[in-house]
């Protein structure tokens, strides 16, 4: 049916606007049950069976199909719903056990192939009160078969609901109405649609009452017995006592509202204080005459209602409504009832409900812990466990592309879904994250290939960056991306370009010549090979001292490559600036891996944040020397930060490898199975030890990680000045989830990282991304000149000889700070006491007067027997092979951090140490308030991967005892008490016993913590605003100088936590939150709960909340 | 001179400013004492027996910058029980001059290659007299790889590349060595019975070359002959290696010429052997390497060149 929209001008109600557009649609109209059905109504196709029961021959089925009806115990009456006659039907048992039913003989077209629909006026007699369940029509019995519709027993006085049975041959299934009023006198008329693939409406007098889809059922199955009207089919007997009319069986989901509301609004799910898009509804108007003097009404459950009144709507029509959803009510799952009546002789009113829900917002400083991959399902698993974002949405890369300009980031037919998807994330209290590669995708663009010095494309080939049509393209897919979910607040970062260095190679376009030129002045020399630079036992020219100078060509060179020539990092920054454009405010960035690259500012070009996922095997403190690379790497940008991934999957081959054809068989087709490891492994047939999981998946190539690694990485991470946590490998961690090659092997590990955010992230968090970094004075320098011309880098890996040597740094208890050439050239080495330098073959000469100066100045230099010759170490390490045994790996490092210390000790004095090599110390600054990390990284071989050698998975404990030069008072911020300390003399001394693999967090004050004070006020009303101030005080009454955790619950007269109840951290020990009341907030006595987490004092205050 | 440093000790006691626990500071004060610009020539040679490692190791990196006068200190230094005090006073030399020459060759011949690798540095910045030019070319046949690594750059440093030679990747003879006899039974003898070795390419991994080999770890040698062009011997020859996985020993026409190992990270390190005076210039030669390996792919996976090198101008 055509129907098409009209336009409204006026404006029916404050704040309410009412318009209508063009357009088409299919609209079914409802039938016209208030009237006796005639004409295609009564005989049309799909009427199966009308019974009207009129003289002179009530038993005829009007629908000229033959179901004529006899009467047993029941009779034909006058005082039909249209003045002629009805079927009069009695109550049955326990009164008396006997029939009182209209029967139609059994046939075939009485069981209805797919969809149908069954309705019927009922007008209860007096004897309905009190009476149990009353059959209206059952042609089902005790089979599970055909259908049989009951008026329940009452649930209130007048009161019952609907239910419908359909049998679907081997079982049966329930549909139930809403509850209605079934009064005695009074006629209702009761519809029941079944699709026909397990969807069943109620419909009461023309409004839904009830709606529910059953997954996996379809058509209904015939059955043996004849149809029954008024009563059930056998014994025991429940007549219907009262009059029924008009009983009509027909095939398709019929309509009976005669006006429907449609929600054309994606969202569904808001974030509170949220300024979003009023609602848009559509109100149909499904007569068949013009629908005048109705009214619109909306109404949520306990507020005031909007009301309007409609202009006539023609049938069919469509009109748009607005309607704006205060989203400064409570956070709470809300129902809001649409409402259309129309008055006078053909008076109706119709209800349709809309779930509408509103989450909290996020407290302040809330540390993200990310699930770097899809949610697959598991959102709430992993909202459990304690993660805050998973990456679950993305764009349509070609879309964008043809458009060349911003554009929808998907088709109309995907958005839907996506909006969806964003507010189940909402609602689970989520974030999610966009992966976006458009670089990547532009790979196969031929025409914009990187080429080499022949024009050819180069294999395994890369996008040239370089391009204007590549540029514009990452910031058309960063702003159209920001147009299309940019207001969502559940949209709420980006991943930008995931893994895309490792395909670039130095380009060739003329406008790479002239970009590099450009840059430099110079000229691409001849002698550029690949990104990792050329060796410089080739190159003709190179000095033997291996200084070179600050211009030496293909330092310049790579230098400009790696930084802005290939392109990438401005990509990067394309992305990001054109996802800025549009998003909200709290939406971020980032980049990984960002420093699997050489070592020179830029990577990542502007994204917020810098990440970087790390392997913890073989040893889990080796992800800091990661971390601070990414340190280093932000540090050219104020405003860019710095996020860690731990992978929580091994490689097999690294970590429990398997000998001769098994190993074959780990990289061949694998079973998809999961394992739930219980107890340990066994002694195979061929005498070898085997863990359980390697028992039941043999073919295992990923791993889930083992716990107490999981808990040392960590702990490591954290105690650096990182602003968030991720985690990659959800196929490793959650059971049931469906990888390529990612194998659930060991279930204690998302129980270990649990306990890390419930213990750990969610209360320290917001304090923890407020403290910044201490000031270091040992620096480690990573030469980007050594590896372009003498192979050297981590590039992220963490492995190499720079590896162990950061390694042996740890052990000897050093916090060193990451550092480039670039950051040695641009801001010297003042501050620095100690500089490490491994793998440091080549320098640029600028750097080497500044080492120079730096060891005048009394610098201490540590360096290998690769150590360009222009510098003199004052203590040299000699690099060693690392052997695979992870015992000796680790005892071989520990010996040399041993005798590294032997020789520095007497001339650098640490700001933290540690009685053992065992328990690594790491300081935090806040003013005057440190923060003393401390991991224990005692481990021996367990029976996990242990077996193999390679890692030594589990932790043992340890005493320590940790020393700060320095004098105060120390809070444990884990354990949230005060410790006692030893030590004299301007130092402290710790004494503390460490679980396996545990870390910890120490605060030490100048002051001590003596009071915790709430000022707050003594009044307030709902739907005002409520400041409430924490002070965390000194001995001397001051607010602390440091940035103290804090729980602080504001609790409504019931015990419900409102919004912004939850975990903050204090800077300067101070704290002011801006509570917003609801209007729909809970009068009374409210409370403010507060407890400081370092000493654990606790305060509280009360405040009257106004109103009824 | 224990006179004078227990003098010099009470002189850095004095500036010391307050007792630190954490550390014995005396040390340090007496090192940063060394560091400034006025200290006496004497107070660095009496630092080379401070008891302190560190503060006699910047003595004697100090000590070559006071020129010619610290010689005989230097001596001392080279004498010093600290390896790490001799390779730092020799590995500055260079700073002296021709007159350090004589304390350069003492230093070429410790028992340390570290310290061997640091005179080596030294005459990085020595005029090339046919004498610097002799020492430099001993360390490059001295027994440590280090030392030889050393020497090949310095001599590389002042050479340019005349012409590069690239040897076949095919036809080379392979075999394995699990048991490690072959450096003992001498196959890289030019005479060597080849009848029981495979042919296999090059400039592949050898499991790549051929299946029978896919799952060798251990050691194995590879052998070949080849022609070079009648021509002058050139000032320099050098075999580059573009890669071997992961280590390498190298023998030309029955003569050691030199290693690469520095365990599994050199498997995909270029590097180059010295073979100046080992090759037969318009005739056949004969090259023999033995590869280890220890995990996953190995051998000569890159190509192999004979580089020419001609004094730079």
């Amino acid at each position: 049916m055509r129907a098409f929209i009209v336009m409204l001008a006026a404006l029916l109600a404050a704040g309410t606007m009412l318009w209508a557009q063009e357009g088409e649609t299919d609209v079914k109209l409802a039938e016209p049950f208030r009237t006796e059905y005639s004409g295609d109504d009564a005989t049309g196709e799909h009427v199966i069976a009308l019974w009207q029961f009129n003289q002179p021959n009530p038993a005829q089925d009007l629908s000229g199909n033959g179901h004529d009806l006899t009467l047993q115990g029941a009779e034909f009456v006058d005082g039909g719903r249209f003045g002629g006659g009805a079927l009069r039907s009695f109550r049955g048992w326990p009164d008396t056990d006997e029939a009182h039913q209209a029967r139609a003989q059994n046939s075939p077209d009485l069981t209805p192939g797919g969809a149908f629909t069954i309705e019927m006026w009922i007008n209860p007699a007096e004897e309905l009160r009190g009476y149990a369940e009353a059959f209206l029509m059952d042609k089902k019995y005790v089979d599970d078969t055909d259908y049989q519709l009951i008026l329940s027993r009452e649930t209130a006085p007048d009161v019952r609901r609907l239910r419908m049975n359909l049998g679907f041959g081997g079982e049966s299934q329930t549909w139930e109405s809403e509850t209605f009023r079934v009064e005695p006198g009074t006629w209702r008329h009761i519809a029941f649609t079944y699709d026909g693939a397990g969807t069943g409406t109620f419909f009461v007098d023309g409004s839904v009452s009830g709606s529910e889809t059953k997954v996996g059922y379809g058509r209904i199955a015939p059955g043996r017995h004849h149809l029954h009207i008024g009563d059930r089919v056998g014994s025991l007997y429940h007549g219907f006592p009262g009059l029924i009319d008009q009983v009509r069986i027909a095939s398709g989901v019929l309509e009976f509202s005669p006006a429907r509301f449609e929600l054309l609004s994606d969202r569904r799910v808001f974030e509170r204080m949220e300024q979003a898009e009023p609602l848009r509804f559509t109100l149909t108007n499904l007569q068949r005459e013009p629908m005048a003097g109705a009214t619109a009404r909306f109404a949520l459950l306990g507020g005031a209602p909007m009301v309007l009144d409609l202009p006539e709507i023609a049938s069919g029509e469509q009109y748009v409504i607005e309607y704006p959803f205060d989203t400064s009510l409570r956070p709470d799952d809300y129902e809001l009832t649409a409402t259309v009546e129309l008055g006078g002789e053909a008076a109706f009113r119709s209800s349709e409900q809309f779930g509408l829900t509103i989450t909290p917002r996020w407290t302040e400083n809330r540390m993200p812990v990310v699930m770097w991959g899809g949610e697959s399902g598991q959102r709430d698993a992993l909202r459990d466990i304690g993660f805050t974002h998973y990456i679950g949405t993305g764009c349509d890369f070609a879309k964008i592309w043809e458009a060349e300009a911003p554009t929808q980031a998907v088709d109309d037919d995907r958005l839907p879904g996506q909006i969806q998807a964003l507010d189940e994330a909402l609602r689970a209290d989520m974030r999610v994250v966009a992966s976006l590669s458009p670089g990547r995708w532009a790979r196969g663009k031929e025409e914009y290939a990187r080429i080499n010095r022949d024009g050819e494309p180069y294999e395994n080939g890369d996008v040239c960056g370089l391009f204007d049509r590549i540029q514009s393209f990452c910031n058309d897919v960063g702003v159209s991306m920001s147009q299309t979910y940019g207001s969502h607040p559940a949209f709420g970062s980006a991943l930008i370009h995931t893994e895309v260095r490792g395909h670039s190679h130095p380009c060739f376009h003329e406008h790479d010549y002239e970009a590099f030129r450009e840059a430099t002045g110079m000229d691409i020399p001849e002698e550029v090979a690949g990104m990792r630079g050329v060796s410089y036992e080739k190159l003709d020219d190179f000095p033997a001292n291996r200084v070179i100078p600050d211009d030496y060509p293909l330092y310049v060179y790579y230098r400009w490559l790696w930084k802005e020539g290939d392109g990438w990092n401005d990509l990067h920054t394309q992305v990001h600036r054109g996802l800025h454009e549009h998003a909200h405010e709290g939406f971020w960035t980032f980049h990984d891996p960002a420093v699997r690259v050489a070592s020179v500012w830029g990577s990542g070009g502007e994204v917020d944040y810098l990440s970087q996922w790390t392997y913890s095997y073989p040893d889990p403190i080796r992800i800091g020397l990661a971390t601070e690379e990414l340190l280093q790497m932000a540090s050219a940008r104020p405003e860019q930060q710095v996020m860690k991934m731990t992978q929580i999957i091994w490689y097999r081959s690294q970590t429990a490898p398997e000998p001769g054809e098994e190993a074959q068989q780990q990289s061949a087709t694998f079973i998809d199975q999961d394992v739930r490891p219980q107890g340990t492994g066994a002694v195979d047939e061929t005498g070898r030890y085997r863990a359980r999981w390697e028992m039941e998946i043999p073919d295992a190539r990923f791993i889930t990680i083992a716990p107490m690694h999981l808990r040392e990485a960590f702990w490591t991470k954290i105690a650096r000045p990182i602003k968030g946590i991720m985690y990659h490998g959800i196929g490793s961690l959650l059971p049931g989830v469906t990888h390529g090659s990612y194998r659930y092997t060991h279930p204690e590990t998302k129980n270990e990282l649990r306990r890390l955010c419930d213990t750990v992230v969610e209360p320290l968090g917001p304090t923890l991304v407020q403290v910044p970094d201490g000031e270091r004075d040992v620096a480690f320098l990573e030469s980007f000149a050594s590896e372009m011309f003498a192979g050297r880098g981590t590039y992220g890996w963490n492995s190499s000889w720079a590896g162990e040597m950061w390694l042996i740094a740890q052990y000897a208890a050093l916090q060193p700070r990451v550092v480039f050439e670039e950051s040695i050239q641009e801001r010297g080495l003042d501050g620095f006491r100690v500089l490490i330098m491994p793998d440091c073959d080549v320098l640029p000469e600028s750097v080497v007067e500044e080492i120079h100066d730096f060891q005048a100045r009394g610098g201490i230099v540590i360096g290998d027997e690769n150590l360009c010759p222009a510098i003199t170490p004052d203590i040299l390490i000699e690099t060693h092979t690392r052997p695979s045994e992870a015992d000796k790996a680790r005892a071989q490092n520990i010996e040399k951090a041993l005798a590294l210390r032997e020789q520095l000790d007497p001339h650098y004095r640490r700001r933290a140490d540690s009685s053992t090599p065992d328990v690594i110390p790491f300081v935090r600054s806040y003013g005057s308030t440190d923060y003393l990390f401390a991991v224990n990284d005692l481990r021996e071989y367990g029976t996990y991967v242990g077996h193999h050698g390679l890692v030594m998975e589990n932790g043992l404990p340890t005493d320590a005892t940790l020393e700060v030069a320095r004098e105060g008072y120390v809070y444990d911020l884990v354990g949230h008490r005060q410790v006692n300390t030893g030590g004299d003399g301007g130092a402290m001394s710790i004494p503390w016993h460490f679980g396996p693999c545990e870390g910890r967090v120490f605060m030490i004050t100048e002051r001590p913590i003596s009071n915790v004070a709430i000022n707050a006020p003594e009044q307030a009303a709902p739907g005002e605003s409520m400041t409430v101030e924490v002070a965390v005080l000194a001995d001397n009454g001051a607010p602390i100088d440091a940035v103290v955790p804090v729980e602080v619950r504001l609790l409504d007269p019931h015990g419900r936590a409102a919004e912004f109840s939850g975990y903050y951290g204090a800077k300067d020990g101070q704290l002011s939150i801006t509570f917003d009341l609801a209007e729909n907030d809970v009068p009374g006595l409210w409370s403010i709960e507060v407890q400081e987490l370092a000493s654990g004092l606790t305060a509280s205050a009360y405040v009257r909340v106004s109103g009824e | 001179m224990k006179l004078r440093v227990a003098l010099a000790v009470m002189a850095v006691m004095a500036v010391v400013v307050s007792a630190r626990p954490l550390l014995a500071q005396d040390a340090q004060a007496r090192r940063m004492a060394l560091l400034r610009g006025s200290c006496p020539l004497a107070t660095l040679e009496d630092a080379l027996d401070d008891p302190d490692v560190v503060v006699a190791r910047t003595a004697a990196r100090l000590l070559p910058a006071r020129g010619e006068r610290a010689l005989p200190a230097l001596r001392e230094a080279l004498r010093h029980d600290d390896a790490l005090v001799r390779r730092n006073a020799a590995m500055n030399l260079g700073e002296i001059g021709p007159a350090a020459l004589e304390l350069v060759r003492a230093a070429l011949k410790d028992r340390n290659e570290l310290v061997r690798q640091g005179a080596v540095f030294a005459l990085i910045g020595m005029p090339a007299t046919p004498e610097v030019t002799e020492l430099i070319e001993a360390a490059g046949r001295d027994e440590s790889g280090v030392v030889q690594r050393a020497a090949l750059l310095v001599t590389r440093a002042a050479y340019r590349t005349a012409e590069s030679i690239r040897l076949p990747a095919d036809g080379w003879r392979f075999r394995t060595d699990p048991e490690d006899v072959g450096r003992e039974e001498e196959w890289f003898a030019t005479d060597l019975d080849l009848s029981d070795w495979d042919t296999i390419a090059i400039e592949q991994f050898w499991g790549d070359a051929s299946e029978a080999y896919a799952d060798y770890t251990g050691y194995a040698w590879y052998r070949r002959t080849f022609e070079l062009p009648e021509r002058d011997a050139p000032a320099r020859a050098q075999l580059q290696f573009g890669a071997v996985d992961e280590s390498a020993w190298v023998w030309i026409n029955g003569e050691f010429a030199g290693e690469h190992d520095i365990g599994p990270t050199g498997w995909d390190r270029p590097f180059r052997i010295d073979v100046t005076g080992l090759l037969n210039w318009g005739g056949e030669n004969q090259i023999t390497v033995r590869v280890h390996n220890i995990a996953m792919a190995g051998g000569i996976w890159k190509p192999v060149s004979v580089i020419i090198l001609e004094p730079s101008d």
